[in-house]
């Protein structure tokens, strides 16, 4: 196989493709986004919010389908639902955690603990209460990401997402920046800095249920933060972070997917596996360069 | 070493901040301040001292508006504190930053002008140049592309004291700036407070450093929870005032054909008192 046909050949696919479109958009959204979960820190953070959006998405399983308690909801396209649900519960979630740490009585790190525990909890509680969720491939999809899994309305919903995380750091960028930095400044110069730090963990929460489908839960920490830092290892300056890591987002997306339709492995492993291949050349690169000019 | 009393300051230019019975507290903790006021004239620098806990960061955290207050009033140039916050500087506690953040000099100067620059909108040449005026003012221009972490101590002070300026501050508030550095360090830092004075900003700088408040502000504000002494130093500096503030910490000792030396060991600095020795304690710039 020439590398033309290593490129080529997964295209004559509908579902590759869509896939890959997918699988790039993702890589740009968590790129951008984990460049803030990478500087303040915030990995257990996006970690735990991608467990805590399980109950919503299996609530939405177990009780939007025909003839479930929610049956009027049945009209709405499945993939729709699912996402609404665990949106639902991942905001929820981060707006919980935000309020519990809005004084010092709690320590963020215990909030998170207690709040995201649940949800899983919770999540595990509703699927456990209907037999047919464990059979179903949509769930495991969803924990661990299917090439398959990409519908027509999955893509459009993943682009709106993207439109909106970026949009939303673009305009802001400056504000996001400052309260990430500095919150005392913000709040000297009375910015609403507990908004904005809102904003951030609802953003997150955004990007965790776009790259389910790809990713599946129990990986999407990854992209949050793998991309972001290999941008860090590579750069002194924020603003320059943020597209190296939207690049090394996107790469590991679509490289990872032509690997997974080859090596015909699962999309989610294989999208971070490639992520922690570039993060790690980053890393090296970065220790040479260091050597080269320190002496 | 410019010296000046600080009583004449006081009558000759007009009051820019004004604290009036201003009580702080937290929750469950009772009031970590109480009962302070303080009415300081443009131009004027202030020392806040006092041991440890007794209410400086507190004080100054108010004064920015990081932490709401009881009661009281506090008002910059006659308007409440609450509204006018762009012209209040802070630069906080140097543990209170992240040094490693991949910002450089210019980035973290640049978000003293956030709120001015509005909304939705990048920064226009106007701002790079008041930026880029700033950093000459406190001599930093030539590290503008530096990260943060890469400065040296006296460096990322006059960083965020440029940062300040960018800000259009009238009232620059300092949080210990000289805790965990070497004389040289706060050499650097007073130099360019010393800047400031030509521009008529205000300085309220809290410190461990009881020579230097002595000796290069023009009025000191002995802080314990309430203000226990205010004035010049030879007002301030006085043994019932000191006992009462830093406690057993105080001790009077008595040398032939001297008069009584009092040392305050507080919790970084050891002091002998610049007043009662007779003469002031020369400060040394290493």
């Amino acid at each position: 196989m020439t590398l033309v046909e290593f490129f080529s050949e997964p295209l004559n696919y509908q579902y590759v493709q869509r896939a890959l479109i997918a699988a790039m958009l993702i890589g740009l959204i968590s790129g951008i986004l984990g460049c803030f979960v990478v500087v303040r820190g915030m990995s257990f953070f996006g970690d735990a919010l991608a467990h805590s959006i399980v109950p919503g998405v299996a609530a939405a399983f177990v009780f939007t389908g025909p003839g479930a308690a929610l049956g009027f909801l049945a009209g709405i396209d499945e993939d729709l639902r699912l996402f609404a649900g665990g949106l639902v519960a991942g905001i929820l979630s981060a707006i919980v955690v935000g309020v519990l740490t809005r004084d010092d009585r709690l320590k963020e790190d215990t909030a998170i603990g207690v709040v995201f525990v649940t949800m899983f909890a919770l999540g595990i509680a509703i699927i456990s209460s209907d037999p047919r969720v464990y059979g179903s491939r949509e769930f495991t999809h969803i924990l661990f990401g299917d090439i398959l899994a990409i519908s027509r309305s999955d893509l459009i919903t993943t682009a709106l997402c993207g439109v909106v995380v970026i949009g939303i750091i673009g305009l802001l960028y400056k504000e996001l920046l400052l309260v990430s930095f500095d919150r005392d400044l913000a709040q000297t110069l009375r910015l609403p800095a507990e908004g904005l730090r809102m904003l951030l963990l609802v953003l997150m929460a955004v990007t965790i249920v776009a790259s389910l489908q790809i990713i599946g839960v129990t990986l999407t920490l990854a992209m949050l933060v793998t991309p972001a830092a290999t941008a860090r290892l590579l750069t002194h300056r924020f603003q320059t972070m943020l597209p190296i890591s939207m690049l090394a987002g996107a790469s590991a997306g679509c490289l990872g997917i032509f690997l997974s339709y080859h090596l015909d492995l699962a999309t989610g492993p294989t999208i971070v596996l490639t992520s922690t291949a570039l993060f790690l050349g980053a890393f090296a690169w970065a220790q040479w360069w260091q050597r080269v000019t320190t002496v | 070493m410019n010296f000046i009393s600080g009583s004449g300051v006081t009558s000759r230019h007009p009051i820019v901040l004004s604290i009036n019975r201003l009580s702080v507290g937290y929750p469950g903790l009772g009031s970590a301040v109480e009962d302070v006021s303080l009415e300081v004239a443009e131009g004027e620098r202030i020392a806040v001292i006092g041991p440890n806990g007794a209410g400086k960061s507190t004080l100054m955290k108010a004064v920015v508006g990081l932490i709401p207050f009881t009661s009281g009033e506090i008002s910059i140039l006659g308007h409440d504190c609450r509204s006018s916050h762009d012209l209040v500087g802070y630069v906080p506690q140097h543990e209170a930053i992240d040094w490693d953040f991949p910002v450089n000099v210019l980035d973290v100067v640049m978000m003293g002008r956030a709120r001015r620059i509005g909304w939705l909108r990048r920064p226009s040449g106007r701002d790079r140049a008041i930026v880029h005026e700033a950093l000459e003012r406190v001599g930093m221009i030539d590290l503008a592309r530096r990260q943060i972490g890469q400065l040296s101590g006296g460096q990322k002070r006059r960083v965020f004291i440029a940062r300040a300026l960018a800000q259009g501050t009238r009232v620059l508030l300092l949080d210990e700036p000289f805790s965990g550095v070497d004389v040289a360090v706060e050499q650097e830092v007073m130099e360019t407070l010393d800047q400031l004075r030509r521009d008529r900003i205000t300085v309220l700088l809290a410190t461990h450093d009881l020579n230097t408040a002595a000796t290069r502000f023009d009025r000191v504000l002995l802080l314990k929870r309430r203000v226990i002494a205010c004035g010049t130093a030879e007002e301030v500096f006085r043994r019932e005032a000191l006992s009462e503030a830093y406690g057993s910490r105080v001790g009077i000792f008595n040398e032939p054909n001297q008069h009584e030396t009092i040392i305050v060991a507080d919790d970084h600095w050891m002091t002998a008192s610049p007043h009662q020795n007779g003469s002031r304690p020369h400060h040394d710039a290493g």
